[in-house]
């Protein structure tokens, strides 16, 4: 018998970990729906802002020999066309998670208030974006009192469960306790971290459009472990294990640190759309190969 | 992890003049590329776009490049001598398998696509004719350059009867027994294209212009309805049923921070 790879988080049921995390691809529904069909156990939409963005000039996106630097700058079409973008979200066949951004407590708010009809099954806030000015840790977001200050007044006004991201930078158990004390019902651990910088050296000049961007993929995936393995220790409320990775063992590793499901980015650069059954079908011929009957078995099993 | 996508350095050897707001970049790099495939083209500490390559020879490539915002308007103002970059080649490149006798179709920023597979054709002694749609004729470009390959140039500004370029394309197509059509340029008319092409059960490839920031398959962008499919790889160029399949196709694009803009009929 294979294993079972279903996992519950907050209250909704995935048929496997893995969530694509929010702002690789996830533009629009299409894109949501065809992440859902290579094999997602959910998908995050990319962050919505109170108003349309077109966000950092280009290049937003290059690689290097570790992984991936990003600088996207949170390009999107504002909450009011995102609300038509994702109306009906519960159709696309997996759980859709809204994730939303602001530069102040009543950005939150307005926004969560006008995608609400959309059917998405749970809001994600990252306080920890590396490289946009006024959001994340530029905007000071990343700190516990702002973390309990957002999370209580999203708390106040959505009874849909709230998932606060956090960076693997500094600050993340002290900003984590914050969010669970004010009511947050997970943790996603974590953003890029960084920035990091690469300058092209036959014109002297940084490649990235904002000169600096958010490092993800295989570089970022220790951390991203160890982040897990310290909150787990931390805090009650479950993780969402995220930060590069891109194999069936590594989405082993990271629920063994404690996450309860796992967000996949910059793997689609490395392995195509399809990155999600992959991973899932790696995951299960492991956990079958080594009796475990149930994924839910190895959550924080490095713990002893 | 071998995959890295950075900008590799050139230096423009070339510019040519090809008239109104459009002009030609030459470089000496020995390119990989297939026609209809795109470069992002990066002008350092600004911005990157993407161009499809125009032509090329083996140790020299050249995109042409229409003015129309911000971007292009810096680019006109580089110099002989000038570094920019690129990644790529990227996403799919039409498809000459089979063919003997051919109609291509370029229409604005979209000519320098077909321009190549009109260079890649005229190698494989297939027959070519070529449509060049423009608004204006000042923005004709690329006739001689075409006709010394060897291909049978028109457009609307050779004969007063034709008042659109479409009016020319099916007398074309009608008058001859084409084995295959390849279309780049306003997408009503490559929507009208597609069309007569599934009615008349004719080959049909047609590259499609996409908001593309990323070109990797990352950003999503470029992603189309229904299928959520990413242009940026699945495109630019698409064969007739697939771009039918497209739900958007002819009806609207996206900007650059996602939200639609409708074609104007
Ligand atoms: C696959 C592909 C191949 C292309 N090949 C050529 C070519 O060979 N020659 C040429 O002149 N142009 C080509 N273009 C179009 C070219 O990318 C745009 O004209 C250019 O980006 C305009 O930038 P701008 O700042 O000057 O103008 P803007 O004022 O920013 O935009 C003018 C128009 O260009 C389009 N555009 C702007 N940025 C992008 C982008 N990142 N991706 C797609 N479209 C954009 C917008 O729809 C807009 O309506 C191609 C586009 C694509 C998608
Ligand atoms: C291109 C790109 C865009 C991203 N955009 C967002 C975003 O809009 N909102 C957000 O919370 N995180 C964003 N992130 C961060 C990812 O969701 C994720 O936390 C991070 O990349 C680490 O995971 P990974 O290594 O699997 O990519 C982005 C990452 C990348 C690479
Ligand atoms: S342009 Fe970024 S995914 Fe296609």
């Amino acid at each position: 018998m294979p294993a079972n790879l279903e996992t519950t988080i907050t209250g909704l049921k995935l048929n496997n970990p893995t969530i694509l995390a929010s702002g690789v691809l996830g533009v629009t529904k299409a894109s949501l729906k065809n992440v859902i069909n290579n094999g997602a156990g959910a998908v995050t939409t990319k962050s919505i802002s109170l108003e349309p963005r077109s966000g950092h000039k280009a290049p937003i996106i290059i690689t290097y020999e570790a992984g991936m630097l990003n600088a996207v700058g949170y390009s999107n079409q504002g909450a009011v066309k995102a609300a038509e973008e994702f109306a009906n979200s519960a159709e696309v066949g997996a759980p859709v998670i809204g994730s939303v951004i602001g530069q102040s407590v009543d950005d939150f708010i307005k926004v969560i208030s006008k995608i609400k009809n959309c059917g998405f099954s749970a809001i994600e806030v990252p306080l920890s974006c590396p490289h946009t000015p006024g959001y994340g840790t530029l905007g000071g977001q990343h700190t516990p009192e702002m973390a309990k200050k957002i999370t209580d007044a999203i708390k106040k006004i959505s009874k849909l469960p709230l998932w606060i991201k956090v960076s693997p930078n500094e600050n993340m158990i002290a900003v984590a306790k914050a969010a669970e004390a004010g009511g947050a019902d997970a943790i996603v651990a974590g953003n890029s971290m960084g920035p990091g910088m690469i300058i092209d050296i036959k014109t002297a000049k940084p490649i990235l459009g904002f000169g600096m961007g958010g490092v993800s993929g295989p570089a970022l995936r220790p951390i991203a472990v160890r982040c897990v393995y310290d909150l787990y220790k931390a805090i009650k409320i479950p993780i969402i294990g995220c930060g590069g990775i891109t194999y069936g063992r590594d989405l082993i590793e990271m629920m063994m640190a404690g996450a309860t499901a796992v967000a996949v980015g910059t793997a689609v650069y490395y392995r195509g759309v399809s990155v999600f059954k992959k991973i899932t079908e790696e995951a299960e011929q492991f956990l079958t190969e080594n009796n475990y009957k149930d994924i839910t078995q190895i959550i924080g099993l490095a713990h002893g | 992890m071998d995959k890295i996508t950075q900008p590799t350095i050139v230096k423009i050897t070339k510019i040519i003049n090809e008239g109104l707001n459009y002009k030609t970049f030459v470089f000496n790099y020995p390119l990989e590329a297939r026609a209809g495939q795109y470069l992002m083209l990066w002008l350092p500490g600004e911005d990157l776009k993407p161009f499809a390559v125009a032509w090329k020879t083996p140790d020299k490539f050249a995109l042409a490049v229409l003015k129309r915002g911000d971007f292009t308007a810096k680019l006109f103002e580089a110099h002989v001598g000038d570094l920019l970059g690129f990644t790529g080649p990227h996403g799919t490149y039409y498809n000459l398998t089979g063919r003997k006798k051919i109609l291509l179709i370029g229409g604005g920023s979209g000519a320098p696509s077909v321009t190549f597979l009109a260079q890649e054709a005229g190698q494989q002694n297939i027959k070519v004719d070529f449509v060049l749609a423009a608004a204006a004729k000042e923005e004709i470009i690329f006739e001689s350059w075409l006709t010394a390959q060897g291909v049978k140039v028109y457009h609307r500004f050779q004969d007063k009867k034709y008042e659109h370029a479409w009016d020319l394309i099916t007398d074309l197509i009608n008058k001859n027994n084409y084995d295959g059509l390849f279309a780049c340029g306003p997408e009503l008319l490559l929507k009208k294209i597609v069309d007569l092409s599934l009615e008349k059960n004719i080959f049909c490839q047609v590259s499609l212009e996409r908001y593309i920031k990323c070109g990797i398959g990352v950003c999503g962008k470029c992603c189309v309805d229904n299928s959520g499919l990413c242009l940026c790889q699945a495109g630019p160029v698409v064969n007739n049923h697939l771009a039918n399949q497209i739900s958007e196709f002819g009806k609207y694009h996206r900007d650059g921070s996602g939200q639609k803009i409708y074609f104007k009929q």
